[in-house]
Protein backbone atom coordinates (compact mmCIF):
# COMPACT_ATOMS: atom_id res chain seq x y z
CA UNK A 1 0.00 0.00 0.00
CA UNK A 2 1.38 3.58 -0.81
CA UNK A 3 2.29 5.52 2.14
CA UNK A 4 -0.78 8.16 2.58
CA UNK A 5 -0.03 11.96 1.50
CA UNK A 6 -0.05 14.12 3.65
CA UNK A 7 -1.24 17.68 3.40
CA UNK A 8 2.39 18.95 3.52
CA UNK A 9 3.43 16.54 0.97
CA UNK A 10 0.97 17.91 -1.81
CA UNK A 11 1.49 21.18 -0.93
CA UNK A 12 5.19 21.11 -1.21
CA UNK A 13 5.52 18.64 -4.04
CA UNK A 14 3.14 21.43 -6.38
CA UNK A 15 5.88 23.99 -5.18
CA UNK A 16 8.75 21.65 -6.37
CA UNK A 17 7.28 20.80 -9.49
CA UNK A 18 6.82 24.42 -10.76
CA UNK A 19 10.33 25.92 -9.02
CA UNK A 20 13.97 26.23 -11.06
CA UNK A 21 16.05 23.44 -9.98
CA UNK A 22 19.94 23.05 -10.08
CA UNK A 23 21.56 20.65 -11.95
CA UNK A 24 24.14 17.79 -10.28
CA UNK A 25 26.89 19.85 -12.17
CA UNK A 26 25.56 23.19 -10.66
CA UNK A 27 25.31 21.75 -7.34
CA UNK A 28 29.09 20.07 -7.56
CA UNK A 29 30.75 23.29 -8.83
CA UNK A 30 28.55 25.01 -5.42
CA UNK A 31 30.68 23.35 -3.15
CA UNK A 32 34.37 22.70 -5.52
CA UNK A 33 37.11 23.94 -3.85
CA UNK A 34 38.81 24.90 -6.78
CA UNK A 35 36.07 26.61 -8.54
CA UNK A 36 34.97 28.08 -4.96
CA UNK A 37 38.30 29.74 -4.53
CA UNK A 38 37.73 31.45 -7.85
CA UNK A 39 34.42 32.47 -7.30
CA UNK A 40 36.14 33.78 -3.66
CA UNK A 41 38.03 36.19 -5.50
CA UNK A 42 35.14 37.29 -7.92
CA UNK A 43 32.63 37.84 -5.54
CA UNK A 44 34.98 39.82 -3.15
CA UNK A 45 35.66 42.03 -6.04
CA UNK A 46 32.01 42.59 -7.03
CA UNK A 47 31.50 43.51 -3.42
CA UNK A 48 34.67 45.82 -3.11
CA UNK A 49 33.12 47.60 -6.41
CA UNK A 50 29.62 48.31 -4.87
CA UNK A 51 31.09 49.22 -1.67
CA UNK A 52 33.66 51.92 -3.40
CA UNK A 53 30.26 52.99 -5.65
CA UNK A 54 28.51 53.32 -2.13
CA UNK A 55 31.67 55.73 -0.66
CA UNK A 56 31.33 58.12 -3.61
CA UNK B 1 34.81 76.97 22.57
CA UNK B 2 34.32 74.60 25.05
CA UNK B 3 34.70 70.35 24.70
CA UNK B 4 31.53 69.60 22.40
CA UNK B 5 29.46 67.00 23.85
CA UNK B 6 28.49 64.55 20.92
CA UNK B 7 25.61 61.86 22.86
CA UNK B 8 24.73 58.93 20.82
CA UNK B 9 21.65 56.65 21.76
CA UNK B 10 22.19 53.08 20.91
CA UNK B 11 25.27 50.62 20.65
CA UNK B 12 24.04 48.78 17.89
CA UNK B 13 25.92 48.95 14.25
CA UNK B 14 24.95 52.37 13.77
CA UNK B 15 25.64 53.84 16.86
CA UNK B 16 28.84 51.72 17.46
CA UNK B 17 30.01 52.81 14.34
CA UNK B 18 29.27 56.88 14.48
CA UNK B 19 30.86 56.70 18.40
CA UNK B 20 34.19 55.11 17.13
CA UNK B 21 34.53 56.88 14.15
CA UNK B 22 33.68 60.17 16.06
CA UNK B 23 36.45 59.17 18.83
CA UNK B 24 38.68 58.29 15.58
CA UNK B 25 38.38 61.70 14.19
CA UNK B 26 37.68 64.44 17.28
CA UNK B 27 40.81 62.75 19.74
CA UNK B 28 40.47 64.45 22.73
CA UNK B 29 38.70 67.89 21.17
CA UNK B 30 35.21 66.25 21.74
CA UNK B 31 33.62 64.00 24.17
CA UNK B 32 31.66 61.21 23.07
CA UNK B 33 29.30 59.70 25.24
CA UNK B 34 27.02 56.65 24.34
CA UNK B 35 24.04 55.63 25.87
CA UNK B 36 22.50 51.88 25.73
CA UNK B 37 20.72 49.93 27.67
CA UNK B 38 22.98 46.40 27.20
CA UNK B 39 26.49 46.10 28.10
CA UNK B 40 27.31 43.93 24.98
CA UNK B 41 27.82 44.63 21.67
CA UNK B 42 25.89 41.72 19.39
CA UNK B 43 27.30 41.24 16.18
CA UNK B 44 23.28 40.30 14.68
CA UNK B 45 24.31 38.69 11.62
CA UNK B 46 25.92 35.82 13.27
CA UNK B 47 23.02 35.02 15.58
CA UNK B 48 21.47 32.84 12.86
CA UNK B 49 24.37 30.42 13.73
CA UNK B 50 23.50 31.06 17.99
CA UNK B 51 20.43 30.14 16.96
CA UNK B 52 21.32 26.66 15.43
CA UNK B 53 23.93 25.87 18.47
CA UNK B 54 27.02 26.57 16.15
CA UNK B 55 28.15 28.79 18.19
CA UNK B 56 27.90 30.18 21.60
CA UNK B 57 26.16 34.34 22.45
CA UNK B 58 29.29 34.52 23.82
CA UNK B 59 30.76 34.29 20.48
CA UNK B 60 29.02 37.22 19.07
CA UNK B 61 28.99 39.60 21.74
CA UNK B 62 31.54 41.62 23.75
CA UNK B 63 31.40 44.11 26.86
CA UNK B 64 31.38 47.47 25.42
CA UNK B 65 32.72 48.97 28.50
CA UNK B 66 36.50 48.05 28.15
CA UNK B 67 36.75 48.92 24.96
CA UNK B 68 35.12 52.59 25.49
CA UNK B 69 37.37 52.78 28.40
CA UNK B 70 40.27 51.78 26.05
CA UNK B 71 39.12 54.88 23.64
CA UNK B 72 38.06 57.17 26.20
CA UNK B 73 34.68 57.10 25.18
CA UNK B 74 32.01 58.03 27.98
CA UNK B 75 29.44 54.79 28.77
CA UNK B 76 26.11 55.07 30.47
CA UNK B 77 24.14 51.81 30.41
CA UNK B 78 21.00 53.49 30.39
CA UNK B 79 17.63 53.29 28.51
CA UNK B 80 16.95 57.21 27.14
CA UNK B 81 13.48 57.71 27.71
CA UNK B 82 13.14 61.13 26.71
CA UNK B 83 15.01 64.27 24.70
CA UNK B 84 14.66 67.51 25.80
CA UNK B 85 15.92 69.48 22.62
CA UNK B 86 15.70 73.04 23.96
CA UNK B 87 16.62 72.34 27.34
CA UNK B 88 14.32 73.09 30.85
CA UNK B 89 12.88 76.50 31.92
CA UNK B 90 16.07 79.28 31.92
CA UNK B 91 18.90 76.56 30.91
CA UNK B 92 18.53 76.30 26.91
CA UNK B 93 20.87 73.29 27.11
CA UNK B 94 19.66 70.24 25.48
CA UNK B 95 19.58 67.05 27.00
CA UNK B 96 18.75 63.67 27.58
CA UNK B 97 16.87 61.86 29.97
CA UNK B 98 18.00 58.20 30.78
CA UNK B 99 17.02 55.74 33.36
CA UNK B 100 20.17 53.34 34.65
CA UNK B 101 19.98 49.58 33.52
CA UNK B 102 22.74 48.38 36.03
CA UNK B 103 21.96 45.36 38.07
CA UNK B 104 21.25 47.17 41.39
CA UNK B 105 21.02 50.89 40.31
CA UNK B 106 17.08 50.10 38.19
CA UNK B 107 15.50 52.95 37.26
CA UNK B 108 18.03 54.90 38.50
CA UNK B 109 17.48 58.78 36.34
CA UNK B 110 20.69 60.45 34.43
CA UNK B 111 20.50 63.67 32.89
CA UNK B 112 22.67 63.62 30.10
CA UNK B 113 23.08 67.12 28.22
CA UNK B 114 24.74 67.33 24.50
CA UNK B 115 25.70 69.66 21.34
CA UNK B 116 24.57 67.21 19.04
CA UNK B 117 22.35 63.86 19.54
CA UNK B 118 22.41 60.70 17.29
CA UNK B 119 19.75 58.91 18.22
CA UNK B 120 20.62 54.85 16.98
CA UNK B 121 18.16 53.44 19.17
CA UNK B 122 17.71 50.56 16.51
CA UNK B 123 13.76 49.03 16.35
CA UNK B 124 11.97 47.86 19.67
CA UNK B 125 10.92 43.81 19.00
CA UNK B 126 7.29 44.60 18.59
CA UNK B 127 6.22 40.70 19.74
CA UNK B 128 2.57 42.46 21.60
CA UNK B 129 1.95 42.90 17.86
CA UNK B 130 0.74 39.70 17.73
CA UNK B 131 -0.80 37.84 20.27
CA UNK B 132 1.15 34.95 21.42
CA UNK B 133 4.16 35.74 19.78
CA UNK B 134 7.81 35.53 20.54
CA UNK B 135 9.81 33.83 23.43
CA UNK B 136 7.21 34.93 26.25
CA UNK B 137 4.42 33.39 23.76
CA UNK B 138 4.77 30.36 21.97
CA UNK B 139 7.82 31.10 19.27
CA UNK B 140 11.34 31.69 19.19
CA UNK B 141 13.29 34.50 18.05
CA UNK B 142 16.84 35.00 16.69
CA UNK B 143 16.68 38.44 17.09
CA UNK B 144 18.86 39.03 20.30
CA UNK B 145 21.92 36.33 21.27
CA UNK B 146 19.65 35.14 24.04
CA UNK B 147 16.74 34.85 22.16
CA UNK B 148 19.10 32.68 19.53
CA UNK B 149 20.72 30.48 22.80
CA UNK B 150 16.63 29.61 23.32
CA UNK B 151 15.98 28.64 20.16
CA UNK B 152 19.47 26.33 20.00
CA UNK B 153 18.41 24.74 23.32
CA UNK B 154 14.43 24.35 21.58
CA UNK B 155 16.28 22.96 18.23
CA UNK B 156 18.42 20.31 20.50
CA UNK B 157 15.05 19.09 22.15
CA UNK B 158 12.97 18.74 18.74
CA UNK B 159 15.98 17.02 17.51
CA UNK B 160 16.13 14.32 20.68
CA UNK B 161 12.58 14.00 19.94
CA UNK B 162 12.95 13.14 16.39
CA UNK B 163 15.89 10.46 17.48
CA UNK B 164 13.28 9.22 19.34
CA UNK B 165 11.16 8.77 16.22
CA UNK B 166 9.19 11.46 16.26
CA UNK B 167 8.43 13.21 13.13
CA UNK B 168 8.47 17.09 13.87
CA UNK B 169 6.99 20.34 11.97
CA UNK B 170 9.13 23.10 12.01
CA UNK B 171 7.91 26.84 11.11
CA UNK B 172 10.02 29.76 10.37
CA UNK B 173 9.38 33.04 9.03
CA UNK B 174 7.57 35.89 9.62
CA UNK B 175 5.28 37.07 12.49
CA UNK B 176 2.98 39.42 11.41
CA UNK B 177 2.32 41.14 8.22
CA UNK B 178 4.35 44.25 8.55
CA UNK B 179 7.87 42.40 9.09
CA UNK B 180 11.20 43.10 7.80
CA UNK B 181 14.49 41.28 8.12
CA UNK B 182 13.08 38.62 5.97
CA UNK B 183 16.65 37.39 4.82
CA UNK B 184 17.25 36.73 8.90
CA UNK B 185 14.29 34.17 8.78
CA UNK B 186 15.94 32.50 5.42
CA UNK B 187 19.05 32.54 6.79
CA UNK B 188 17.69 30.61 9.94
CA UNK B 189 15.57 28.32 7.45
CA UNK B 190 18.56 26.94 5.62
CA UNK B 191 20.65 26.44 8.28
CA UNK B 192 18.23 25.14 10.38
CA UNK B 193 17.46 22.15 7.07
CA UNK B 194 21.22 21.98 6.64
CA UNK B 195 22.10 21.77 10.43
CA UNK B 196 19.31 18.42 10.56
CA UNK B 197 20.72 16.95 7.82
CA UNK B 198 24.19 17.04 9.36
CA UNK B 199 22.40 15.27 12.93
CA UNK B 200 20.84 12.64 10.68
CA UNK B 201 17.34 13.38 11.39
CA UNK B 202 16.35 15.68 8.26
CA UNK B 203 13.95 12.57 7.07
CA UNK B 204 11.69 13.17 10.10
CA UNK B 205 11.22 17.09 9.56
CA UNK B 206 8.67 19.41 7.79
CA UNK B 207 10.01 22.45 7.38
CA UNK B 208 7.76 25.50 6.12
CA UNK B 209 8.55 29.06 5.51
CA UNK B 210 5.84 31.70 6.41
CA UNK B 211 6.52 35.08 5.37
CA UNK B 212 4.38 38.17 4.52
CA UNK B 213 6.13 39.23 1.41
CA UNK B 214 3.81 38.64 -2.20
CA UNK B 215 6.92 35.89 -3.49
CA UNK B 216 9.59 34.83 -2.14
CA UNK B 217 12.90 36.71 -2.85
CA UNK B 218 10.85 40.27 -1.71
CA UNK B 219 13.13 40.88 1.18
CA UNK B 220 11.73 43.80 1.78
CA UNK B 221 12.90 45.59 -1.45
CA UNK B 222 10.62 44.67 -3.87
CA UNK B 223 12.69 41.77 -5.00
CA UNK B 224 15.88 42.24 -6.99
CA UNK B 225 16.71 41.22 -10.88
CA UNK B 226 20.52 39.71 -11.59
CA UNK B 227 21.60 38.38 -14.77
CA UNK B 228 22.09 34.61 -14.83
CA UNK B 229 22.03 32.05 -17.34
CA UNK B 230 21.58 34.17 -20.31
CA UNK B 231 18.49 35.84 -18.17
CA UNK B 232 17.71 39.10 -16.27
CA UNK B 233 16.23 36.97 -13.42
CA UNK B 234 13.81 37.78 -10.42
CA UNK B 235 14.92 36.61 -7.20
CA UNK B 236 12.03 34.76 -6.29
CA UNK B 237 13.29 31.96 -9.20
CA UNK B 238 16.67 32.34 -6.94
CA UNK B 239 15.24 31.64 -3.55
CA UNK B 240 12.24 29.20 -4.66
CA UNK B 241 15.28 26.99 -6.62
CA UNK B 242 17.04 26.75 -3.40
CA UNK B 243 13.93 25.79 -0.88
CA UNK B 244 12.96 23.20 -3.70
CA UNK B 245 16.43 21.83 -3.85
CA UNK B 246 16.23 21.85 0.26
CA UNK B 247 12.59 20.53 0.31
CA UNK B 248 11.59 23.25 2.10
CA UNK B 249 7.61 24.33 1.31
CA UNK B 250 6.73 28.01 1.60
CA UNK B 251 3.54 30.47 2.28
CA UNK B 252 3.33 33.80 1.06
CA UNK B 253 1.10 36.57 1.54
CA UNK B 254 0.56 35.70 4.90
CA UNK B 255 -0.31 37.28 8.38
CA UNK B 256 0.04 36.17 11.13
CA UNK B 257 -3.14 36.36 13.28
CA UNK B 258 -1.88 34.72 16.82
CA UNK B 259 -0.23 31.87 18.07
CA UNK B 260 -1.42 29.46 19.99
CA UNK B 261 0.49 26.05 21.50
CA UNK B 262 1.35 24.53 18.37
CA UNK B 263 -0.86 26.42 16.25
CA UNK B 264 -0.19 29.59 14.13
CA UNK B 265 -4.04 31.01 12.91
CA UNK B 266 -3.32 33.18 9.56
CA UNK B 267 -4.92 35.79 7.40
CA UNK B 268 -3.73 35.79 3.65
CA UNK B 269 -4.05 39.00 1.21
CA UNK B 270 -6.73 37.10 -0.68
CA UNK B 271 -8.93 37.62 2.30
CA UNK B 272 -8.68 33.80 2.95
CA UNK B 273 -7.89 32.43 6.13
CA UNK B 274 -5.73 29.43 7.45
CA UNK B 275 -3.95 27.34 10.33
CA UNK B 276 -0.50 26.04 10.44
CA UNK B 277 0.65 23.91 13.25
CA UNK B 278 4.09 23.54 14.49
CA UNK B 279 6.20 21.80 17.18
CA UNK B 280 8.82 24.69 16.68
CA UNK B 281 8.49 28.23 14.86
CA UNK B 282 10.88 30.46 15.05
CA UNK B 283 8.95 33.90 14.16
CA UNK B 284 10.14 37.49 13.50
CA UNK B 285 8.58 40.44 15.14
CA UNK B 286 7.97 43.25 13.36
CA UNK B 287 9.59 46.34 14.68
CA UNK B 288 8.89 49.71 15.99
CA UNK B 289 10.96 53.20 17.53
CA UNK B 290 11.62 52.32 21.05
CA UNK B 291 8.99 54.79 22.32
CA UNK B 292 11.26 58.06 23.69
CA UNK B 293 9.34 61.23 24.27
CA UNK B 294 10.16 64.45 23.69
CA UNK B 295 9.64 67.81 25.52
CA UNK B 296 9.97 71.42 24.51
CA UNK B 297 11.70 73.88 26.76
CA UNK B 298 8.01 74.50 29.03
CA UNK B 299 7.60 70.65 29.48
CA UNK B 300 5.18 70.36 26.36
CA UNK B 301 4.96 67.06 24.73
CA UNK B 302 6.46 67.37 21.30
CA UNK B 303 7.16 63.70 20.43
CA UNK B 304 4.89 63.75 17.52
CA UNK B 305 7.22 66.81 15.73
CA UNK B 306 9.82 64.57 16.72
CA UNK B 307 8.58 61.12 15.79
CA UNK B 308 6.51 59.10 13.64
CA UNK B 309 3.59 57.52 14.44
CA UNK B 310 5.37 54.34 14.68
CA UNK B 311 7.82 55.70 17.35
CA UNK B 312 10.90 56.07 14.07
CA UNK B 313 12.45 59.35 14.01
CA UNK B 314 11.31 61.87 11.29
CA UNK B 315 14.46 63.22 9.24
CA UNK B 316 15.10 64.53 5.71
CA UNK B 317 12.75 62.44 4.04
CA UNK B 318 9.27 63.11 2.25
CA UNK B 319 6.95 61.76 4.26
CA UNK B 320 3.68 63.25 2.28
CA UNK B 321 1.72 60.26 1.62
CA UNK B 322 1.42 59.78 -1.79
CA UNK B 323 0.21 56.14 -3.98
CA UNK B 324 3.17 53.48 -5.11
CA UNK B 325 3.11 55.08 -8.40
CA UNK B 326 4.26 58.58 -7.33
CA UNK B 327 6.95 57.17 -4.78
CA UNK B 328 10.32 58.46 -5.79
CA UNK B 329 14.01 58.08 -5.16
CA UNK B 330 14.19 61.27 -3.71
CA UNK B 331 11.71 60.74 -0.85
CA UNK B 332 14.37 58.54 1.24
CA UNK B 333 16.35 60.54 3.50
CA UNK B 334 19.96 61.52 2.62
CA UNK B 335 21.51 63.46 6.07
CA UNK B 336 19.35 62.10 8.69
CA UNK B 337 18.99 65.19 10.24
CA UNK B 338 15.87 66.09 12.09
CA UNK B 339 13.80 68.67 9.85
CA UNK B 340 12.37 70.19 13.75
CA UNK B 341 16.31 70.83 15.47
CA UNK B 342 19.39 71.21 13.85
CA UNK B 343 22.01 68.99 16.35
CA UNK B 344 19.45 65.94 16.35
CA UNK B 345 20.00 63.04 13.90
CA UNK B 346 18.73 59.13 13.66
CA UNK B 347 21.03 56.76 12.17
CA UNK B 348 19.88 53.09 10.99
CA UNK B 349 16.71 51.78 12.06
CA UNK B 350 15.65 54.38 14.49
CA UNK B 351 15.46 56.73 11.24
CA UNK B 352 11.59 56.35 9.65
CA UNK B 353 11.56 55.13 6.21
CA UNK B 354 9.33 57.48 4.13
CA UNK B 355 7.52 54.71 2.81
CA UNK B 356 8.02 51.23 2.25
CA UNK B 357 9.72 49.63 -0.73
CA UNK B 358 7.54 47.12 -1.32
CA UNK B 359 4.30 47.95 -3.13
CA UNK B 360 2.01 48.33 -0.58
CA UNK B 361 -0.79 45.67 0.00
CA UNK B 362 -3.96 44.84 1.98
CA UNK B 363 -6.27 41.76 2.28
CA UNK B 364 -10.30 42.82 1.86
CA UNK B 365 -10.14 43.01 5.78
CA UNK B 366 -7.93 46.14 5.59
CA UNK B 367 -5.00 44.24 6.61
CA UNK B 368 -1.53 45.31 5.89
CA UNK B 369 0.85 42.44 4.50
CA UNK B 370 3.36 44.64 3.05
CA UNK B 371 7.25 43.99 4.54
CA UNK B 372 8.85 46.90 5.88
CA UNK B 373 11.97 48.09 4.55
CA UNK B 374 14.79 46.92 5.78
CA UNK B 375 17.54 49.28 7.19
CA UNK B 376 20.21 46.64 8.86
CA UNK B 377 23.58 45.75 8.60
CA UNK B 378 25.84 47.66 5.62
CA UNK B 379 23.50 50.44 5.23
CA UNK B 380 23.10 51.44 8.86
CA UNK B 381 26.77 51.81 8.96
CA UNK B 382 27.31 53.86 6.33
CA UNK B 383 24.44 55.86 7.69
CA UNK B 384 26.23 56.00 10.88
CA UNK B 385 29.67 57.23 9.70
CA UNK B 386 28.01 59.73 7.40
CA UNK B 387 26.15 61.47 9.89
CA UNK B 388 29.15 61.47 12.27
CA UNK B 389 30.99 63.48 9.50
CA UNK B 390 28.57 65.84 9.21
CA UNK B 391 29.03 66.54 13.10
CA UNK B 392 32.26 66.49 12.68
CA UNK B 393 31.98 69.00 10.36
CA UNK B 394 29.05 71.04 11.53
CA UNK B 395 31.19 71.00 14.71
CA UNK B 396 33.94 73.00 12.95
CA UNK B 397 31.82 75.64 11.74
CA UNK B 398 29.73 73.98 8.56
CA UNK B 399 26.19 75.11 8.71
CA UNK B 400 24.41 71.92 6.84
CA UNK B 401 25.37 68.35 7.64
CA UNK B 402 28.08 67.72 4.53
CA UNK B 403 27.72 63.76 4.65
CA UNK B 404 25.09 61.86 2.51
CA UNK B 405 24.13 57.93 2.67
CA UNK B 406 20.47 58.28 0.92
CA UNK B 407 19.46 54.23 0.74
CA UNK B 408 18.50 55.29 -2.72
CA UNK B 409 22.23 56.30 -3.39
CA UNK B 410 23.94 53.70 -1.77
CA UNK B 411 24.28 49.76 -2.31
CA UNK B 412 24.74 46.96 0.14
CA UNK B 413 26.37 44.08 0.11
CA UNK B 414 24.71 40.77 2.03
CA UNK B 415 25.81 37.19 2.47
CA UNK B 416 22.95 35.01 3.72
CA UNK B 417 24.28 32.05 5.09
CA UNK B 418 22.84 28.91 3.95
CA UNK B 419 24.79 26.06 5.89
CA UNK B 420 27.48 26.52 7.84
CA UNK B 421 30.45 24.10 7.07
CA UNK B 422 34.15 24.69 5.79
CA UNK B 423 33.74 22.61 3.26
CA UNK B 424 29.97 21.38 2.46
CA UNK B 425 28.45 24.51 3.37
CA UNK B 426 27.30 27.54 1.44
CA UNK B 427 25.81 31.01 1.29
CA UNK B 428 23.93 33.12 -0.86
CA UNK B 429 26.61 36.31 -1.57
CA UNK B 430 24.26 39.51 -2.83
CA UNK B 431 24.96 42.83 -3.97
CA UNK B 432 22.15 45.50 -4.64
CA UNK B 433 22.90 48.85 -5.90
CA UNK B 434 20.89 50.73 -5.08
CA UNK B 435 18.96 49.51 -1.83
CA UNK B 436 15.82 51.64 -2.59
CA UNK B 437 15.33 50.91 -6.59
CA UNK B 438 15.39 54.22 -8.72
CA UNK B 439 13.27 53.97 -11.85
CA UNK B 440 14.45 57.40 -12.89
CA UNK B 441 18.15 56.49 -13.06
CA UNK B 442 17.10 52.32 -14.03
CA UNK B 443 14.17 52.65 -16.13
CA UNK B 444 13.81 48.91 -15.94
CA UNK B 445 14.49 47.44 -12.76
CA UNK B 446 15.30 50.15 -10.50
CA UNK B 447 18.57 49.31 -10.00
CA UNK B 448 22.33 48.76 -11.73
CA UNK B 449 22.46 45.32 -12.95
CA UNK B 450 26.23 45.74 -13.30
CA UNK B 451 26.26 46.09 -9.47
CA UNK B 452 23.77 43.67 -8.63
CA UNK B 453 23.94 40.03 -8.56
CA UNK B 454 23.51 37.00 -6.64
CA UNK B 455 25.31 33.52 -6.72
CA UNK B 456 25.04 30.92 -3.97
CA UNK B 457 28.55 28.95 -3.21
CA UNK B 458 30.91 27.81 -0.85
CA UNK B 459 32.61 31.38 -1.38
CA UNK B 460 29.80 32.60 0.18
CA UNK B 461 30.07 30.98 3.11
CA UNK B 462 33.99 31.62 3.32
CA UNK B 463 33.33 35.12 3.41
CA UNK B 464 30.65 35.28 5.71
CA UNK B 465 33.14 33.66 7.80
CA UNK B 466 35.65 36.25 7.10
CA UNK B 467 33.06 39.18 7.30
CA UNK B 468 32.40 37.65 11.14
CA UNK B 469 35.82 38.05 12.44
CA UNK B 470 36.61 41.57 10.18
CA UNK B 471 33.46 43.09 11.50
CA UNK B 472 33.92 41.74 15.44
CA UNK B 473 37.38 43.03 15.32
CA UNK B 474 36.92 46.63 13.86
CA UNK B 475 33.73 47.02 16.68
CA UNK B 476 36.61 45.94 19.34
CA UNK B 477 38.74 48.84 17.86
CA UNK B 478 41.67 47.12 17.80
CA UNK B 479 44.84 48.31 15.70
CA UNK B 480 43.71 49.82 11.81
CA UNK B 481 40.38 48.77 12.61
CA UNK B 482 39.16 52.15 10.48
CA UNK B 483 40.75 50.24 7.48
CA UNK B 484 38.01 48.22 7.45
CA UNK B 485 35.21 48.94 5.29
CA UNK B 486 31.27 49.17 6.81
Amino acid sequence: MAPERTPFDLGRRAQIVFATKPTDFTKALRTSILWQLVRFAVINLKMIRVIRKSHN
Amino acid sequence: MSRPRIVILGAGVAGHTAAAFLKKWFGREAEVIVISPRPDYNWIPSNIWVGVGLLKASQVMFPLSPVYARKDITFHQAKATVLHPEGEGEDATPFVEAESTVEGRHGESLRVPYDYLINATGPKLSFEATPGLGPKGHSLSVCTAPHATEAAAALDEAVARMKKGNRQRFLVGTGHGTCTCQGAAFEYIVNLEFELRARGVRNLADITYLTNEFELGDFGMDGIHIRRGGYVTPSNIMTESLFAERGLRWITQAHVQGLEEGRASLEFLDGSEGEERFDLAMLLPPFKGVGLKALDRQGGDITDRIFAPSGFMKVDADYQPKPFEAWRASDWPSTYQSPAYRNLFAAGIAFAPPHPVSRPRQSPKGTNITPAPPRTGMPSAMIGKAVARSIYDMVWGAKQPTHTASMAEIGAACVASAGANPFKGTAASITVFPIVPDFERYPEYGRDLNHTFGEIGLAGHWIKILLHHLFLYKAKMHAFWSLIPE
